[in-house]
C-alpha cells in the first residue's frame, strides 16, 4: 500500500478515487495541507479529530503521506466544512496552516489536484527504490518469467491467470497504483496491461514503468487496438501489443517472446 | 447463435474446464447488467465520457466471450455514442447471449445429473 488511508470512505486508492470522483457526478473536495513550513508534523490522530468534527456529516476520507502531507476529501459542500477545518487544524498546528493549505474542488477542476497526486506517489514510489534494485538484481537469476497482470475487468483478468499460472508465478493487479506497489516489491518480468483503468491509465503507467526500470517488458492489452493506440503504446515504452480478442496462443506466444529475447538460457532449457 | 456466439476460442482460454466457463459466464452477465443499467444512466445524464469508458469494457469481455455481435454492437456504440436505439439493440442482443449461457448451464447441470 502507497498510502496510507485512514478513513477509507472511498474504500480506493488515492488516484482512482480521484478519477471517480471526478466522473460521478458529485461533488467532492479535497484539502491538501502540506507539512513543510509548518512548526511541527501534522499529527494523525489531530487531523482525525479535527476531520470528525468538521465534516462528521459527510462522507469523508484522509490519506497521510509519508513526507508529512495530508489530504482531506470531503463529499459535501465546501464553504462551511473548508472554514471549519481550518479553523480546527489551526488550533492544533498554528496560523500558517491557512497560508499553505490549497482546496480543489474534483469535479470543476480535477486536474491540479492529480498532478499533485500523481507527484506524490512518484515520491513515494521512489522510497521503494532500494526494495525494488534487490528485486531486479533477484530477476537476474530467473529461470522462469514473473507475470504481472493489470486488468480491471473481474472476466478478462480471470481469463488470464487461467492461462498463466499454471505455468508461471502470476499476480494480478485491479488497477496502476496496486500494480506499481507489486512491481517495487516483485520486479516483475512481464507486465501485461490493460489500458483503460481507473486512475492512472495503462498508457500513463507504461511511461511511468519505462522511466522507473529501463528493463521494464510491458505488453499492452486492449479492445481498442486502433494504429494511434499501437503506435502511442511503442512510443511509451511498451513492447508488445495484444488486441482483444486474444487466443491462448497470443498470450503465450507474448511471453514465449519475452524468453526468447531476455532470458535466452531459460529458453534453450525450455526448448 | 451461430453468429451471436462462438465459445470456442473460449473453450481454448479456459481448457474446456466447465466449472470454471460457469463461473466466468456468471462473471460476464454480472458485468454486463452492470455496465447496461450504466449505459442507461450515461444516457438520461448524457455523459458521453462515461458511456463511451462503459461501452469500451463491455467490448473487451463480449469480444474474449466469443459474444461476436455483441461485441460489434459495442464497438458501433463506441465510436457512434450514446443513443436509445444503440442501448436497445445492445440490450436485445445480451439477453440473447446470456439466454444462451443459461441454457448452457442448465444442460451442463442436467448432464451431470444424468451421470
Amino acid at each position: 500500500m502507497l498510502l496510507d488511508i485512514v478513513d477509507d470512505n472511498p474504500g480506493d486508492r488515492l488516484l482512482t478515487f480521484v478519477e471517480r470522483a471526478r466522473t460521478s457526478g458529485v461533488d467532492w473536495n479535497a484539502l491538501h495541507v502540506p507539512c513543510s513550513g509548518l512548526p511541527h508534523a501534522l499529527r494523525q490522530a489531530n487531523v482525525q479529530t479535527t476531520a470528525k468534527a468538521a465534516l462528521g456529516g459527510y462522507p469523508y476520507a484522509l490519506y497521510f503521506f509519508q513526507d508529512g502531507d495530508i489530504v482531506i476529501l470531503w463529499n459535501g459542500p465546501q464553504g462551511v466544512a473548508l472554514d471549519a477545518m481550518l479553523q480546527g487544524l489551526t488550533g492544533h498546528f498554528g496560523a500558517q496552516v491557512r497560508s499553505f493549505a490549497i482546496c480543489y474542488n474534483l469535479r470543476a477542476d480535477s486536474s491540479g489536484f492529480r498532478k499533485l497526486c500523481e507527484r506524490k506517489i512518484a515520491a513515494q514510489s521512489s522510497n521503494q527504490i532500494t526494495t525494488f534494485r534487490a528485486a531486479a538484481q533477484d530477476r537476474k537469476r530467473r529461470q522462469q518469467p514473473q507475470i504481472l497482470i493489470v486488468e480491471d475487468q473481474a472476466f478478462s483478468s480471470r481469463l488470464l491467470l487461467t492461462m498463466l499460472e499454471r505455468n508461471y508465478k502470476t499476480s494480478l493487479a485491479t488497477d496502476a497504483e496496486a500494480a506499481l506497489a507489486i512491481y517495487l516489491k516483485m520486479a516483475p518480468d512481464i507486465v501485461l496491461l490493460d489500458i483503460e483503468l481507473p486512475g492512472i491509465n495503462g498508457d500513463e503507467f507504461v511511461g511511468m514503468l519505462t522511466k522507473l526500470d529501463p528493463d521494464a517488458y510491458v505488453v499492452m492489452v486492449s479492445a481498442n487496438a486502433w494504429l494511434e493506440n499501437v503506435t502511442r503504446s511503442k512510443k511509451n515504452g511498451a513492447k508488445g501489443f495484444i488486441a482483444k480478442p486474444y487466443s491462448k496462443q497470443k498470450i503465450l506466444d507474448s511471453v514465449h517472446m519475452f524468453v526468447r529475447t531476455r532470458m535466452p538460457m531459460a529458453g534453450a532449457l525450455h526448448g | 447463435m451461430d453468429k451471436s456466439l462462438d465459445l470456442n476460442n473460449f473453450h481454448e482460454m479456459t481448457d474446456g474446464d466447465s466449472e470454471l466457463e460457469q463461473a466466468l459466464f456468471a462473471e460476464f452477465i454480472t458485468s454486463c447488467n452492470s455496465g447496461i443499467e450504466t449505459l442507461r444512466q450515461c444516457l438520461a445524464a448524457r455523459d458521453s465520457e462515461k458511456w463511451t469508458r462503459t461501452v469500451h469494457a463491455l467490448k473487451g469481455i463480449s469480444l474474449n466471450l466469443g459474444a461476436i455481435r455483441l461485441g460489434e454492437l459495442l464497438k458501433t456504440a463506441q465510436t457512434a455514442g450514446g443513443s436509445e436505439k444503440s442501448l436497445g439493440a445492445i440490450i436485445s442482443e445480451f439477453d440473447l447471449v446470456r439466454n444462451y449461457l443459461k441454457s448452457m448451464g442448465t444442460a451442463q447441470a442436467g448432464s451431470e445429473g444424468v451421470r
